[in-house]
C-alpha cells in the first residue's frame, strides 16, 4: 500500500527523509493509489486553461498574496521572482501559506488553503515543461501527495484542475 | 601543500565519519586534531543503530579497491591507531564551545563530518579556518539534498565533490570532483557507499590538489538545488 497519503499531510507534514527501498511493489502501489484517485474524481473533462481563466483571486498590496503570484504567472507567463522562494520554502517546510511579507518573506497568514497547493502543483508542471529541472518533479509528487491526502469534500470543487495534475504527474514519472 | 600538523577533524559518529576516518587513516592522511563531538549523557551524537547486516563495504574506483566497515565505531579506529582525540559535549558544530574551542588551535583546514542538515554559523568563518566538506553530489551541477539520487536518474553517475565551505548551501570554492558510474547495490547509497566515495573524493582531493587551489566552474546552472527526495523518484533511481 502506498503510505505516503494516508495521513493528512497538511496536519501532519511528511519530510520524506531516509524513506526505506521497498522495491517495484512500491512504484506499483504509487501508480495504483494515483489512478485509484483520478478513477474516483467523477466529471466530465475540462481543459485546464479554461479552468485556469475562470479563476479569480484578489491580491493584497501590502503581501504577497499567493494564490494571486501563482495564478497571475499561469495566465500571463510572467513569472514572479517570489516564485524560486517558494518552492525552497516548501521544501523546507512543506507548506504553501496563504500570504508571505515582502521583505522578509516570512509567512503572515498562515492558514492552508488548499487551491495554493493546486496553483503550485500547476506552476511546477509548467516550470519542469521549461526547464527539465527535475527538482520540480520532486516537489510535484509531494504537492500531489498533501493534495490526495485530503478529505475528498473538501478538495472536490476543484476536481478538474485534479484530475489533470495527477495524470500529468503520472505522465512525467512515466518518462523517467 | 597541506600541512597535516594544521589539519583537524571534527566528527559525529554517522557512518559517514566513520568511513572518512577509516580511509583517510588507511591512507595516512591522519589530521593532527581530532575532535569528537558527543551529547550531554556521553552518547555519540548522529551514532548509526543500523549497520549490523553490513559488515563491509567495498569499491572500486580508477583500479583502485575502497573500503570501510561501517559497524567500526570512530573510537575504536582512533585506538587502534593510537590516536588521540578530544570529546566535546556539544549537540552540533555552531555550540559556543566548539567556537571557543577551534579559536584556540593552530589549524588551518578543519575536516567538517557533524550530523546532517547543520548549517554552519557564521561566527566559524571568521575563525581563520576553512572548513572541509565533502557534499554527496556532482558540483556545480547538484547542490543540496539526496543529489545522487537524482543524478543517477539524469545521467547514471554517483558522485563527491569536495569544497571549502561558506555561508551558502553547496556553494564554496570546488577543489576535487570525482563521479562513477553506481555499479554496485543501490539500495545501500544511504549509509554505505555515498559515505564511502564522499571519503575517497576527501583522499583524492589530498593527493590530487594538495594546495587546495579552486577548481574552475565550467558552467554555471540556473537550477541546481535540490531537496530530499521523494520516495517515488528515489525508487526509480535504486531500480534504475
Amino acid at each position: 500500500m502506498y503510505k505516503y497519503t494516508s495521513k493528512n499531510l497538511l496536519l501532519n507534514p511528511e519530510k520524506y527523509f531516509y524513506t526505506t527501498f521497498e522495491g517495484q511493489k512500491f512504484i506499483d502501489s504509487y501508480y495504483e493509489s494515483r489512478n485509484s484517485f483520478i478513477k474516483n474524481i467523477k466529471i466530465e473533462n475540462q481543459d485546464l486553461s479554461s479552468w485556469i481563466e475562470q479563476l479569480e483571486i484578489k491580491n493584497n498590496d501590502k503581501v504577497i498574496s499567493t494564490g494571486y503570484v501563482l495564478l497571475n504567472y499561469l495566465k500571463t507567463n510572467k513569472k514572479n521572482d517570489f516564485i524560486n522562494i517558494l518552492f525552497k520554502k516548501f521544501e523546507v517546510s512543506k507548506k504553501i501559506h496563504f500570504s508571505y511579507d515582502s521583505n522578509s518573506f516570512r509567512p503572515v497568514q498562515k492558514k492552508d488553503n488548499i487551491l495554493d497547493y493546486i496553483l503550485f502543483g500547476i506552476t511546477l508542471i509548467k516550470l519542469y515543461e521549461e526547464t527539465k529541472f527535475l527538482g520540480y518533479v520532486n516537489s510535484l509528487l509531494k504537492i500531489c501527495d498533501i493534495i490526495i491526502s485530503q478529505n475528498p469534500i473538501s478538495i472536490v470543487k476543484y476536481a478538474p484542475a485534479l484530475k489533470i495534475i495527477i495524470e500529468k504527474e503520472l505522465e512525467l514519472v512515466n518518462q523517467l | 601543500m597541506i600541512n597535516l600538523f594544521k589539519l583537524g577533524i571534527i566528527l559525529s559518529d554517522t557512518s559517514r565519519s566513520r568511513a572518512y576516518l577509516q580511509t583517510l587513516v588507511n591512507k595516512k592522511i591522519v589530521p593532527k586534531i581530532i575532535v569528537i563531538m558527543v551529547n550531554s549523557n556521553q552518547s555519540l551524537i548522529g551514532k548509526p543503530k543500523r549497520m549490523i547486516q553490513t559488515p563491509f563495504i567495498e569499491l572500486k574506483y580508477n583500479n583502485d579497491q575502497w573500503s570501510f566497515n561501517p559497524n567500526e565505531s570512530i573510537e575504536t579506529t582512533l585506538n587502534k591507531s593510537n590516536l588521540e582525540y578530544v570529546k566535546l559535549k556539544v549537540d552540533n558544530i555552531n555550540d559556543p564551545k566548539v567556537i571557543s574551542f577551534l579559536t584556540n588551535l593552530e589549524i588551518d583546514n578543519l575536516i567538517y563530518s557533524g550530523a546532517g542538515g547543520i548549517i554552519l554559523k557564521k561566527e566559524l568563518f571568521s575563525l581563520g579556518i576553512n572548513f572541509i566538506h565533502s557534499h554527496g553530489g556532482f558540483l556545480p551541477k547538484y547542490q543540496g539534498s539526496t543529489c545522487n539520487y537524482f543524478s543517477i536518474i539524469e545521467e547514471n553517475i554517483i558522485s563527491a565533490s569536495v569544497i571549502l565551505m561558506n555561508e551558502k548551501i553547496d556553494d564554496g570554492p570546488i577543489i576535487h570532483v570525482i563521479k562513477l558510474s553506481p555499479n554496485f547495490d543501490k539500495t545501500k547509497i544511504d549509509h554505505y557507499y555515498d559515505p564511502l566515495i564522499r571519503a575517497i573524493a576527501l583522499v583524492k582531493a589530498f593527493e590530487i590538489n594538495p594546495n587546495f587551489n579552486e577548481l574552475k566552474r565550467k558552467k554555471s546552472y540556473q537550477n541546481s538545488m535540490y531537496f530530499v527526495i521523494h520516495p517515488v523518484l528515489k525508487h526509480i533511481a535504486i531500480l534504475k
